[in-house]
């Protein structure tokens, strides 16, 4: 569990900075505002979430930001908008249902905290539903689905193999409820419904396991 | 009045930075014990990103520590339970009305 709470802090600290980025650059004023609000929360949960290590007997800094184990999607600024809401849905997504597996967890410092948390991404989930509709009937429709295959690749490989030794041993303990299958199935299938209502069909990648760095819970192509 | 008395109503002329709310009023004390000069407070936020928490931990301990038996203040910040607008006490809601702040 400590691998996975320390990528989730550091996945949060660096979707907060590459949210941040586009608070004076999106497409729509209240798309910034929106940005800015989100890379708040993001650093928010990040923030919060160093502590949850610190009990589990990790030195890691409280103020956080300084961890690597972050995707390799999130080294450098998102370079698009679609690219922007291809994270907002798929790493946010995929990090959201983790946190949503740890609601009753056993790790109780960890439980404390997902509520909260969820509290919170509802509206960032709002935001990308919103902008995935109007990207799907606009003209960047089909650059925007590749970003979601692109994004993909990282976000969907962040709850490792199917027998990921950490989230297996995760679920036996009952720091989590929901087994990574389980996790990666529930985000995949809501993706392909979304984009579905819109009359798009998406095939996202096969994920393999060549270049996966379980230690920094990261794949590099 | 007990000493925990004391300290809550002390901490209602602690306000909120962003409203001129106290943070007793906005929900934010979720409990406070005292024992032996310490006063053991547990504080929450209304969002984990909230610019204002160190603000709002300062403001709270250089209060309480006004109070002739208080030589100590620990804060813990807890997550549990989860904040909402229900925590607001109604007595605070009409100022907010007033400010045109929705709760």
């Amino acid at each position: 569990m400590k691998t996975l709470v320390a990528s989730l802090a550091d996945n949060k600290a660096a979707l907060g900075r590459r949210y941040a980025e586009w608070a004076v650059s999106a497409p729509t004023l209240e798309s910034a505002v929106a940005a800015a609000a989100m890379a708040q929360d993001e650093l928010g949960h990040s923030r919060s979430t160093y502590p949850v290590l610190k009990g589990l007997g990790v030195d890691a800094n409280e103020d956080g930001f300084g961890g690597d184990k972050r995707l390799a999607l999130l080294d450098d600024e998102l370079p698009d908008w679609n690219a922007f809401i291809a994270a907002n849905l798929l790493v946010d997504g995929v990090l959201t249902t983790f946190v949503a597996s740890c609601v009753d967890s056993s790790l109780e410092p960890m439980a404390a905290r997902a509520r909260k948390i969820l509290q919170e991404e509802g509206s960032h989930r709002a935001h990308g539903e919103a902008w995935a509709r109007r990207l799907c009937r606009g003209e960047d429709r089909d650059a925007f689905v590749a970003r979601l295959r692109e994004t993909w690749e990282h976000a969907g490989r962040w709850l490792g193999p199917d027998d990921d030794a950490e989230l297996t041993a995760a679920l036996q303990t009952g720091e989590v409820t929901r087994d990574g299958p389980a996790q990666r199935e529930l985000v995949r299938a809501w993706l392909v419904d979304l984009l579905a209502a819109e009359g798009v069909a998406i095939e996202l990648p096969e994920l393999t396991w060549e270049g996966w760095d379980a230690d920094r819970r990261r794949w590099q192509a | 009045m007990t000493v925990e008395a004391r300290l809550w109503e002390a901490l209602t002329e602690v306000e909120d930075p962003e409203i001129p709310i106290s943070v007793v009023h906005m929900g934010l004390i979720v409990a406070i014990s005292y024992d032996a000069g310490v006063v053991d407070l547990k504080l929450t936020f209304t969002a984990m990103g909230c610019p204002a928490m160190d603000f709002i931990q300062d403001d709270i301990r250089e209060r309480l520590l006004r109070e002739p038996d208080v030589e100590r203040v620990d804060i813990e910040v807890v997550w549990n339970p989860v904040w909402t607008r229900k925590m607001i006490r109604e007595e605070a809601r009409g100022r907010m009305r007033e400010l045109g702040i929705v709760a």
